[in-house]
């Protein structure tokens, strides 16, 4: 059997919809609780904070999470500057990279826009492709103040 | 003499024929694109192996071939056939797997449902063509473009099409920079192509590791037949992100996972027997996974198209392209093409959120199917 016969005898037109809609409705439903999950745990903490009075948020603000290298935040946009900031973290990378690892080791570290960053330092050429998704880091090298 | 030429007439060369030598070169073609081309190469080197294995004629009862009983192959293919390596690839999967952008843009979990809609809509085309619905569902499944979900699906429903699918899913994996690419072009305008996404937001270590314990619980929930995958998925993804067991999570998404891939591929190639593969349907099969992988793709532009329609911040439409399960492969390319519409537009993470929902949406989508099929 072919055709739209064949559909409406297995049911097809059915599955197909009823298919469409069901992962839909999931992915939808995974979507909106990712997307409180900030405000229930934000909500917890407050909680928390309220009935021990303990220093808990500031706790959890102590501890930072995973920090490969200290860097300060960056506030120039000069990309040289830029690129001053996240070579100590390239550092902590075997080359070639993943720019996917920068980019977490940047985000980790609390430096501000790590899209922008890493998109100019490659558009400098600090960044240099090397195929695949890998990177190479293009040192800066000593300024004049540095010697 | 005579024990010469019996020798020569149970020889490869004695008994190949035509069919035998267009395999080969298929393998080889493979072998080629991996190698020289660098498409896929950790796919479709173990595959044209295999298929140069797997067709490479003796005679029958030696307990040589994939489909002999006893015979090295057949044990080793058990882990296709039982859909064990495609648990085992998806939890290296989740191992390796970052969702920190997708929690940091939740609603590109949208695009990864929206890229799903080649996978109905092939269903339609296969039953349309006159494949049974078993076979039917396990067509429609290359849409995803996800390899190891689409071969867990045939293996449950039409394992006799292991072969053909298989070979489908993976080639237009590999073919993500041909395939992908003219379809997003012909869906957006220069312009949208130019739109920068938003600075994602900081996702913490908390929201990281519940997300795992819900995702499986949301989509598990809801179609159980997708516990072999998406159960070790996100089992992979929790150690990653606990922290406790960083040896589990590291042998997960190395030696494990690169164990079950040589094995998957090797096997899959090996099954692709001229006399079961070089069959009239498995043109079909090529044809309706072309047009599977084509409509997800459009699919996903579409739906961000439309997405944009009542957000007051825009997306980038190029995403909706990176809604197939293909990681990173379509992420690589949409990221390409919006640097080539604009070089300061960077939408590799952003694409990679789409990734990965995508993977959990093929994998729900199979367990669906799978459902379907039982009632």
């Amino acid at each position: 059997m072919t055709g739209f016969e064949a559909i409406a005898h297995h049911n097809g037109w059915m599955m197909a919809a009823l298919g469409a809609v069901i992962v839909f409705t999931g992915l939808a439903v995974l979507s909106f609780v990712i997307s409180q999950l900030p405000k229930l745990f934000s909500f917890f903490e407050k909680k928390g904070a309220g009935e021990s009075s303990a220093p808990v948020v500031e706790k959890e603000k102590a501890a930072p999470e995973k920090t490969a290298v200290p860097a300060p935040p960056l506030e120039s946009t000069d990309p040289k500057d830029i690129a001053k900031q996240i070579e100590p973290l390239v550092s902590t990378l075997q080359e070639p990279f993943q720019l996917s690892d920068l980019y977490r080791l940047c985000r980790e570290n609390d430096l501000p826009h790590p899209h922008l960053s890493l998109s100019w330092l490659q558009r400098e050429g600090f960044l240099q492709p090397q195929g695949d998704g890998a990177f190479t880091w293009k040192s800066i090298g000593p300024t004049a103040q540095e010697g | 003499m005579d024990l010469f030429l019996s020798f020569l007439n149970n020889t490869g060369y004695f008994l190949a024929d035509y069919r035998h030598l267009i395999m080969l070169a298929v393998g080889m073609l493979f072998i080629y694109l991996g190698t020289a081309k660098h498409y896929e190469p950790l796919l479709l080197i173990p595959i044209g192996f295999g298929i140069i294995i797997g067709n490479i004629p003796f005679f029958a009862g030696f307990g040589i071939g994939i489909y002999e009983p006893n015979s090295v192959l057949h044990y080793l293919y058990f882990g296709v056939t039982s859909g064990l390596y495609p648990s085992i690839v998806f939890l290296g999967l989740g191992a390796m797997t970052d969702f920190s952008s997708l929690l940091a843009y939740p609603r590109l979990m949208l695009l990864g449902a929206a890229a799903q809609m080649g996978i109905f809509t092939t269903l339609l085309g296969a039953l349309f063509l006159g494949f049974l619905p078993k076979e039917a569902a396990s067509i429609a499944i290359i849409g995803g473009a996800d390899g190891p979900t689409s071969i867990f699906l045939t293996a449950k429903l039409a394992p006799h099409l292991i072969g053909p699918i298989a070979i489908a899913a993976y080639s237009y994996m590999a073919l993500i920079p041909v395939i992908q690419p003219p379809i997003m072009r012909l869906l957006t305008t220069q312009k949208e192509r130019r739109i920068h996404m938003y600075e994602p937001r900081t996702v913490s270590r908390k929201e990281l590791l519940f997300f795992p314990i819900i995702g499986v619980l949301v989509c598990c929930m809801l179609a159980p037949t997708a516990i072999p995958l998406l159960g070790p998925f996100f089992f992979g993804n929790f150690m990653k992100e606990c922290g406790v067991v960083d040896r589990l999570a590291g042998t997960a998404r190395s030696a494990i996972i690169d164990t079950a891939t040589i094995f998957l591929g090797l096997t899959v190639g090996a099954s692709t027997q001229a006399d079961v593969f070089l069959v009239p349907r498995s043109i079909g099969i090529f044809a309706l996974g072309a047009v599977a992988f084509s409509i997800a793709t459009a699919s996903g532009v579409i739906f961000a198209k439309v997405m944009n329609l009542f957000m007051k911040q825009k997306i980038n439409p190029l995403l909706g392209a990176a809604g197939v399960s293909a990681v990173p492969g379509s992420a690589r390319e949409v990221h390409i093409q919006g640097q080539k519409a604009d070089p300061s537009n960077y939408l590799l993470m952003t694409a990679m959120a789409c990734n990965s929902s995508g993977v959990i949406g093929s994998a729900t989508c199979a367990g669906i199917l799978w459902s379907f099929m039982l009632g």
